[in-house]
């Protein structure tokens, strides 16, 4: 664990692991440093911004509080898993699964047996970053980027699943597509794919 | 009720306010007047007291028709010529507009970004309780565009300051200043030398969401891949080029590539009236943190 420098308002926090970064992230929303602006989570770090360089000090001895009390005595929220329906069509399915040494099948069937968290957010607004309980796989992203990858796309990369709510282009592995509502800017919340939410996916045909 | 038409839109005019803040963590960008020094003096200029709406206009020109009035208006940033039906009026002070005068603000002679605010401010649709443009994102209003209608709200109004605004030519070279990390240890020292040594410029391809610049690679220590993580307005990200670029108020919320320093929040806002060639040198120091 270690706090980095991240210009006179921020500090960015890098955890050992990504239950830790949940952990810290879990108690600074809980708790949070006085003048807090954003609280960012990434895969292993946490962004703190405060509202004015004079804040950051207080902002720094807060978080160093939280975690001399050790993150293991925060809990991991218990979460209700969010269904999200698919159809495995993909363009990018059946070289994934080559790439794998698995049938398409197979592939589809390890995706839809995990338990996804939302990791963090970024790249697009409610775009997730989402981890499998049982995922063993790191997929290399294509080697030329799409320059569109249609809404609703449900890709791989790194050990990752990712949905993009918007056309976009991108480098990422497609093996579906969702009709699930990812992103409502007049919703609240605006995201179905939160930080922290649990994700299942359930495959369709039609 | 006072409204003004856009007679001549600009090259791209955005209506920007204090920005978005507390939603990048769903990986919304915090926006928002890049300039913020201009925009609060703007603000303060013609009272008003919250974040209201005001015009990023980039190198003009621009002509807006008022239609009922009198209100207050004050130009401010780039060094622009401002005509009030085609008499000139001083950049950097407040002058009422009434039913029917046309305000043009003309291309800047130095700089790149005036800002119109208005008393009660331009009233637009607010995204996420702001009503900046975010063109990256698709998300708040459009760029303006002929024949617009610019309702004025009624944003309260508190005292107007009447000491006017030095609007000084743009600076045609910037020395900013900054805090090593979080990944200066990604760069080896003669990386990190580079970066303070070299006399950078700022390229052609440089927008909202970054600045662009222009000079050698920096050696880096650490090649492998770094896992995305959260960035800030003013963070100088080294992509796989090895070349910097300065992240502005439109900057995605999480990046894959090392940033090796992140400049202070004054000197970010010197950054929105850089122009194409514009020398950049960076000082930076280490932080307490």
């Amino acid at each position: 664990m270690r706090l980095l420098p991240a210009g006179r308002t921020a500090v960015l926090v890098e955890l050992d692991d990504a239950g830790q970064r949940r952990r810290l992230h879990h108690a600074l929303s809980d708790h949070p440093a006085d003048g807090t602006v954003d609280l960012v989570p990434a895969q292993t770090t946490v962004l703190i911004q405060v509202e004015s360089a004079d804040l950051l000090p207080g902002a720094v001895a807060h978080i160093q509080d939280l975690l001399s009390g050790g993150l293991d005595a925060v809990e991991e929220r218990a979460r209700e898993p969010i269904p999200v329906s698919v159809r495995y069509d993909g363009l990018d399915l059946s070289d994934v699964a080559e790439l794998l040494e698995v049938t398409t099948d197979e592939l589809v069937k390890r995706h839809t047996d995990q338990l996804w968290t939302v990791e963090f957010a970024g790249f697009m607004p409610g775009f997730g970053y989402m981890s499998g309980s049982d995922w063993p796989y790191r997929i290399p992203r294509r080697s030329s980027p799409r320059t569109r990858i249609p809404p609703g796309s449900i890709a791989l990369a790194d050990g990752f699943t990712g949905a993009y709510p918007q056309a976009s282009p991108g480098g990422w592995q497609i093996i579906g597509t969702t009709d699930a509502k990812l992103w409502d800017e007049k919703a609240d919340p605006p995201a179905l794919l939160l930080p922290g939410a649990v994700i299942t996916f359930e495959a369709v045909t039609s | 009720m006072t409204y003004f038409v856009v007679e001549m839109a600009g090259p791209r005019t955005l209506i920007e306010d204090a920005g978005r803040r507390g939603w990048a963590h769903l990986g919304i960008s915090g926006c928002g007047a890049w300039d913020r020094r201009a925009y609060q003096q703007g603000a303060r200029l013609v009272g008003n007291t919250a974040g209201l709406g005001c015009l990023e206009v980039l190198l003009g020109p621009i002509r807006l028709k008022c239609v009922g009035g009198p209100v207050l208006l004050a130009v401010t940033g780039a060094d622009a010529q401002v005509d009030l039906n085609g008499s000139p009026r001083p950049s950097g002070r407040g002058f009422l507009v009434t039913d029917g005068q046309t305000v043009t603000v003309g291309v800047p002679a130095t700089g790149l970004r005036s800002y119109v605010s208005i008393t009660g401010g331009i009233s637009a649709t607010p995204t996420f309780a702001s009503v900046s443009a975010d063109p990256t994102r698709g998300m708040g209003p459009a760029s303006l565009k002929t024949g617009d209608i610019l309702p004025i709200g009624d944003g309260l109004a508190g005292v107007i300051a009447t000491e006017p605004v030095d609007v000084a030519p743009a600076s045609q070279e910037l020395v900013l200043h900054g805090v090593w990390g979080p990944r200066d240890d990604w760069f080896t020292s003669a990386g990190q030398r580079s970066l303070e040594e070299t006399t950078w410029r700022v390229g052609e391809a440089s927008d909202r969401v970054g600045t662009r610049l222009v000079g050698p690679s920096l050696e880096r220590a650490v090649t492998g891949e770094l896992t995305s993580e959260p960035v800030v307005r003013g963070a100088i990200q080294v992509p796989t080029s090895g070349v910097p670029l300065i992240f502005g108020p439109d900057h995605p919320t999480t990046g894959g590539y090392p940033v090796i320093g992140v400049i202070d929040p004054d000197d970010a806002d010197r950054l929105a009236q850089a122009r194409a060639g514009v020398v950049v040198r960076f000082a930076m120091s280490h932080s307490d943190v």
